[in-house]
């Protein structure tokens, strides 16, 4: 075949791969021109008070904008949609497309997780645990809980819906993930240096893979069809995918731990120097919005509306949705009390959703939505 | 971002959007929304060889289209229009070093296959990974002759450079893939 003729084909079987499911409406570039306009008024008026000419020179270029402006939506900020008193400070969070948990401990010192119905807020069900829930995940029809118990670290397969437990693996602690057919976690070894990340098939609770990878594991994201961990060795903190032949491979260096959030293109990581960066799926590219917001950024999930992420320290943290290319703030909620935990972020979604949940330190859950 | 006029029209084929007709009021701006917003993406993509950053080129040119139509113009040829659009934006973000590249050395062509895939379908993914290495120029004539059809003159036109510039990206680009392929 000749060389042109393969690239045609490469080309289009690539556009049949990206066409998009759900394609933006005539709305959302109606959003976007208001955005515009938006821009141009403040420009003509900040331009109409540095030259000094006065309010009706300002009042002339105001009204040369188009007269249908008025008509055209408004980006609304993000919002707080939904509060629900967890009675208890949160350790965990996961959810699903329908049901949000929340794994607490209680004033009294007692553990428990608590099932809240997603679309409604309602809290449907509170089951007392005897380990403290600190990461969970949703996937093959479980509900995924790593804690420290009486009997030491171990990750606990219950059922989503009454809470029992299903069966149980020892030695388990610290992050978890769904991803692949399989639950992903770290299990101590016998040294400090010989952690490993284990693939435990949910169907027999064996381990079905295993990955040495050094002193800590931060965090862990399935995205792409591959795993990918914050990873600390020799003190240097990395960011690592498992390639084919199921070892890590580091892909970036000099990252906040425990801040890994699956995008849409890439996976978006925050650096310790302050950023945020993606590192693309398919190339590797290293890309950097360039209009951050000042000061600390957590990016923890994209979702529809876009790039969610913490800004700023507790107290005075918000929830922010910002535009995945340019890092520009789309929608803000200042947070009352700051998220209960931050390494990792106290917050999550699911991709086809446009909102976000995140739990604070008053123990309060909230729903924070943006525009999709 | 100007219009290409007195041009010769460009030849469609495929996906390409039917929309050739004078774009001046709502009604007109929904049509061409309606039956080239897909193609475009899909273009705009290709060329910035990112589905998101390629969903907000796309959704960028069209917005700057409502916004010319709404201040009174006439666009006569809207495909052309956008798409001169799209390849302006993302000359802008580079420009504007909006987008850093830099690329790793892993998950390169010379990353093992992801599955047991044939040598068929080994050799088109690695002409996919090398066409993302590709310069901007270069992958943008290839996407504008061997996605969209053009001819070389309409290429050299929505890209504004000569003829004699788009053949020698191209020259330069298939010769990187088809050694890429050799390769293999």
């Amino acid at each position: 075949m000749k060389i042109e003729d393969r690239v045609r084909q490469v080309l289009h079987s690539r556009v049949r791969s990206i066409q998009q499911a759900d394609p933006p409406t005539l709305d959302r570039i109606e959003a976007r021109v208001s955005k515009h306009y938006r821009k141009r008024r403040s420009a003509a008026i900040g331009l109409g008070a540095v030259a000094g000419a006065g309010a009706i020179s300002i009042l002339l270029l105001v009204v040369s904008l188009p007269a249908n402006e008025s008509n055209l939506p408004t980006r609304s900020a993000a919002s707080i949609e939904r509060t629900v008193s967890t009675g208890g400070e949160a350790l965990a969070l996961c959810a699903s497309e329908s049901t949000v948990w929340v794994g607490l401990t209680k004033a009294d010192g007692s553990y428990a997780i608590l099932r809240v119905d997603a679309a409604t807020g309602q809290i449907e069900g509170e089951w007392k645990t005897s380990f403290a829930p600190g990461h969970m995940a949703f996937g093959g029809g479980i509900l995924w809980a790593s804690g420290i118990g009486e009997d030491g670290p171990g990750l606990r397969a219950l059922d989503p819906t009454s809470g029992d437990l299903v069966s149980e693996v020892a030695e388990i602690r610290g992050p978890i993930v769904f991803g692949g057919g399989y639950v992903w976690a770290t299990k101590s070894g016998p040294s400090a240096e010989t952690a490993t990340i284990v693939g435990i098939d949910p169907r027999t609770g064996q381990e079905a893979m295993a990955i040495v990878v050094g002193s800590g594991v931060h965090d862990l994201a399935w995205a792409d069809g591959t795993l990918f961990a914050i990873t600390t060795m020799g003190g240097t903190t990395r960011v690592e995918r498992m390639n084919d032949e199921g070892t890590l491979e580091q892909i970036g260096t000099n990252v906040t731990p425990g801040v890994l959030a699956p995008g849409k293109d890439g996976v978006w990581i925050a650096q310790e120097q302050g950023g945020v960066a993606q590192i693309g799926y398919t190339t590797g590219e290293i890309r950097q919005p360039t209009s951050l917001p000042q000061g600390t950024v957590l990016p923890f999930a994209e979702n529809r509306a876009g790039l969610w992420a913490i800004l700023g320290g507790s107290p005075g943290a918000a929830v922010a949705v910002l535009d995945p290319v340019s890092g520009e703030v789309l929608g803000e909620v200042a947070l009352q009390a700051g998220p209960s935990r931050t390494f990792p972020v106290s917050a999550v979604s699911t991709s086809n959703a446009s909102s976000i949940w995140v739990t604070t330190s008053d123990g309060q859950l909230l729903e924070v939505a943006g525009e999709s | 971002v100007v219009t290409i006029e007195g041009k010769a029209p460009l030849r469609r084929k495929g996906t390409l959007p039917q929309a050739s007709s004078p774009v001046s009021n709502q009604d007109a701006l929904a049509d061409v929304f309606r039956e080239g917003y897909g193609s475009l993406h899909a273009f705009a993509s290709l060329i910035s060889g990112s589905p998101g950053v390629g969903e907000e080129l796309a959704q960028e040119a069209f917005a700057r289209l409502v916004m010319r139509v709404r201040s009174g113009a006439s666009i006569d040829r809207p495909d052309a229009y956008l798409r001169r659009a799209v390849l302006n934006l993302w000359r802008n973000l580079i420009r504007r070093k909006i987008l850093e590249r830099r690329f790793a050395a892993r998950g390169s062509a010379d990353s093992p296959g992801r599955t047991d895939v044939t040598d068929d379908v080994a050799a088109n993914v690695a002409i996919w990974r090398e066409l993302q290495q590709l310069s901007n120029r270069q992958r943008s004539c290839i996407v504008l002759r061997y996605f969209e059809d053009r001819t070389e003159a309409e290429t050299a036109s929505l890209l504004e450079c000569s003829i004699g510039t788009v053949k020698t990206h191209t020259r330069r680009a298939l010769d990187r893939l088809a050694e890429r392929v050799s390769d293999l």
